[in-house]
């Protein structure tokens, strides 16, 4: 009896844990649960809020945590601010910030945190992304007039309030930054875009009919002022993969040639320039045409127009056919630089290439003749090598010398990319080399490799480093 | 000044009482709640990690201030007082417990090896330091969550030990896991990573540990 009574106790009271558990503790404990991770979640808001530099200027944490701002004095902005273009005696400090392989636009502390640190670190100038992708990082009428979208959906969703354009505008002024906007794809465009989509007749193809830009295309050419094709691969590998980071792989090109074309950049650089309180835009190596492309039907009936009706060569690399599509190219820079300096006469116009010969060769962008005419107002120029020997050789061209003479220029450093790191020591030799060559300045690719988590070196000693480089010579 | 005193002692001492009242049948409370507590808890211990990292920047030792001592042991600790109040009476004295311990561990120089990854990329070190600072910092913690909950839990110093083994353990994994991505990417990410899986250990033992400390063991106890 005793055994039974056990028996049955035990069953009833296993029936009873098993019945309260689904029944009733169950579903209590787990309102409970989210009750309290609800509170939990609410808290950090709160208390993140208050600290970041979102709700507030002042906080715990000055100059090392994650959300920090660093101080910056009054005076000091003051001092610095309000001119577009830096002091010259001050050499030009300037940072891309990107999309691309980067959070900065996607946080919504993102561009707060990276303007204050920044500032604190005496940078001058930002050249923050507004166009990839066939798409806008700014509300733009002009581009929503193509792809019924006036901003690129996700930013739009992050920044429903304020568009980053005018986020950077509205703190990096008050930190005396510079901000020039940056159009990172220039012509490059997804070939699966609603503006590839919807003028199919404004992309240029290769002699084969192809629309494709080669996925490899940054990669497989040798670098036309250094004979040293393995080195041109590893330069550029990190720079084709951060493309491919979250990028579309089927990449065509729009034709600077086209009316409709030169109509749309045109219109979108009058947008920003005359919406927006900026010190100039960017144009870089992707506002060219590859040597390989130009034999669009457009292209083609220009080249026959001009040429008592023959054909372009089949040469993609044919001297006089592309000193052509070079000039047609040059004379709508001309063009750009007269629309920036009608619509916002203290903007600057910058261009941001590759070294002079390489640009030429496979970009077709001339832009020794541009600075020669007058058409750019400052060159940031890409100098993207591991080994200092051949940087060094690079920065001692006698093209990048006789252009310093004539207009800012400033030399982009390459501070890495999440697939290829890049020691600080390396940037270290770069900048100071670059200052013993007496450049304008320096400029950083990208933002979210000068100190991050996504860095050989923790934050905190990148950032330490950076402050001292840059502090040296201002 | 006397009177105030003794007005502080006679409400810390009634607080004490009641809160000895309650004990007991707070935990009673966590019967058939085991599973949920320890889900909760690690869970949320886990999400507080997370969350620390918008405040606090992963670094080495020197790169660590108090303020972030604060703020990382502020929010762990607050994610615990949450799970553990319904069945300990004055939980808040665990948050408080958190906050002072992982503050001081930063104002001392210890090392406040929950957001901290060594120097050295040698690995049979980093296990050693890992295993050692790990071990001192749970145990140094343990002590401070001791105090808090030694009026409530019977036995509650069996926390010291088992707090100092669990953080021993978990923080020489980490740093041997967060130097071997460190190593292979030549990403300082890579220290994150393997610090966010020494907190899944933390969180999940430590949440173990919290449901056999306050489990009522038998019906006696409740009676007494």
């Amino acid at each position: 009896m005793r055994t039974d009574g056990s028996t049955a106790n035990k069953s009833v009271t296993s029936r009873s844990l098993w019945t309260r558990w689904r029944s009733h503790s169950f579903g209590v404990s787990l309102l409970s649960l989210i009750k309290r991770t609800g509170i939990f979640c609410a808290a950090v808001l709160v208390i993140f809020w208050a600290l970041s530099p979102l709700g507030s200027s002042s906080n715990l944490f000055s100059g090392s945590s994650a959300i920090a701002p660093a101080a910056s004095t009054p005076e000091t902005a003051v001092t610095q601010l309000a001119t577009s273009q830096p002091p010259p005696d001050s050499e030009i400090r300037g940072v891309w910030l990107t999309n691309v392989a980067s959070s900065v636009l996607f946080t919504p502390w993102g561009i707060a945190r990276a303007i204050e640190q920044l500032a604190d670190m005496r940078f001058n100038t930002i050249y923050p992304v507004v166009w990839n992708r066939g798409q806008t990082f700014y509300h733009s009428d002009r581009i929503s007039e193509i792809t019924q979208r006036d901003i690129s959906p996700l930013i739009g969703l992050m920044h429903p309030t304020e568009d980053p354009l005018a986020e950077m505008v509205r703190r990096g002024h008050p930190k005396a930054l510079r901000v020039i906007p940056w159009f990172e794809y220039g012509f490059m465009v997804p070939l699966q875009s609603r503006l590839a989509k919807a003028h199919p007749d404004w992309l240029t193809t290769k002699k084969n009919g192809s629309l494709r830009l080669r996925e490899d295309a940054f990669a497989a050419e040798p670098i036309g002022e250094i004979p040293e094709p393995e080195n041109a691969a590893a330069r550029t590998k990190g720079i084709n993969r951060l493309l491919k980071s979250g990028a579309p792989t089927e990449l065509g090109w729009l034709n600077p040639l086209h009316p409709g074309v030169q109509s749309l950049i045109l219109d979108l650089v009058e947008e920003v320039v005359s919406q927006y309180d900026v010190d100039g835009i960017q144009f870089d190596d992707h506002f060219s045409l590859p040597v390989e492309f130009g034999y669009d039907a457009f292209t083609v009936a220009l080249y026959e127009n001009e040429h008592d009706g023959r054909l372009p060569p089949l040469n993609p690399t044919d001297e006089d056919w592309r000193r052509w599509r070079a000039g047609k190219l040059s004379n709508f820079v001309k063009i750009l630089h007269e629309k920036v300096e009608e619509t916002c006469p203290s903007c600057i116009f910058s261009l941001s290439p590759n070294p002079a010969s390489y640009a030429y060769e496979y970009y077709l962008q001339d832009w020794r003749t541009w600075v020669e005419n007058g058409w750019l107002d400052e060159l940031v120029v890409q100098v993207y090598r591991d080994d200092l020997d051949q940087f060094v050789a690079e920065l001692a061209k006698n093209t990048l010398q006789s252009v310093r003479d004539r207009i800012p220029v400033s030399i982009g450093i390459l501070t890495g990319t999440w697939g290829r790191p890049i020691a600080f020591e390396q940037i270290r030799q770069q900048v100071i080399s670059s200052r013993d060559h007496h450049f304008s300045g320096v400029t950083f690719f990208y933002w979210n490799t000068l100190w991050s988590y996504f860095t050989p070196e923790p934050p905190q000693q990148r950032r330490q480093n950076f402050r001292e480089l840059l502090r040296e010579v201002s | 000044m006397g009177l105030v005193g003794e007005w502080i002692a006679q409400k810390w001492s009634a607080e004490r009482r009641s809160i000895e009242r309650r004990a007991i049948r707070q935990r009673t409370a966590l019967k058939g709640e085991e599973l949920t507590l320890w889900v909760g808890w690690s869970g949320l211990t886990w999400l507080a990690f997370l969350s620390s990292l918008l405040f606090v920047e992963v670094g080495e030792r020197a790169d660590l201030t108090v303020g972030e001592g604060l703020s990382g042991g502020g929010l762990i600790g607050l994610a615990q007082y949450l799970m553990r109040r319904p069945y300990m009476p004055g939980a808040y004295r665990w948050l408080v417990a958190s906050l002072v311990s992982w503050g001081a561990l930063a104002f001392f120089h210890i090392g406040i090896v929950g957001w901290m990854a060594p120097t050295t990329l040698n690995l049979a070190l980093r296990g050693g330091f890992g295993l050692l600072q790990g071990g001192y910092v749970g145990v140094g913690v343990g002590v401070g969550q001791w105090l808090a909950m030694r009026r409530q839990v019977s036995g509650a110093w069996r926390w010291i030990p088992l707090s100092g083994a669990i953080w021993a353990v978990a923080i020489a994994f980490g740093w041997l896991v967060g130097g071997g991505l460190r190593i292979i990417s030549d990403l300082f990410v890579g220290e994150v990573i393997g610090l966010a899986l020494a907190w899944g250990m933390i969180a999940s033992f430590s949440g173990l540990g919290i449901v056999l400390l306050l489990r009522v063991k038998d019906e006696s106890e409740i009676e007494n």
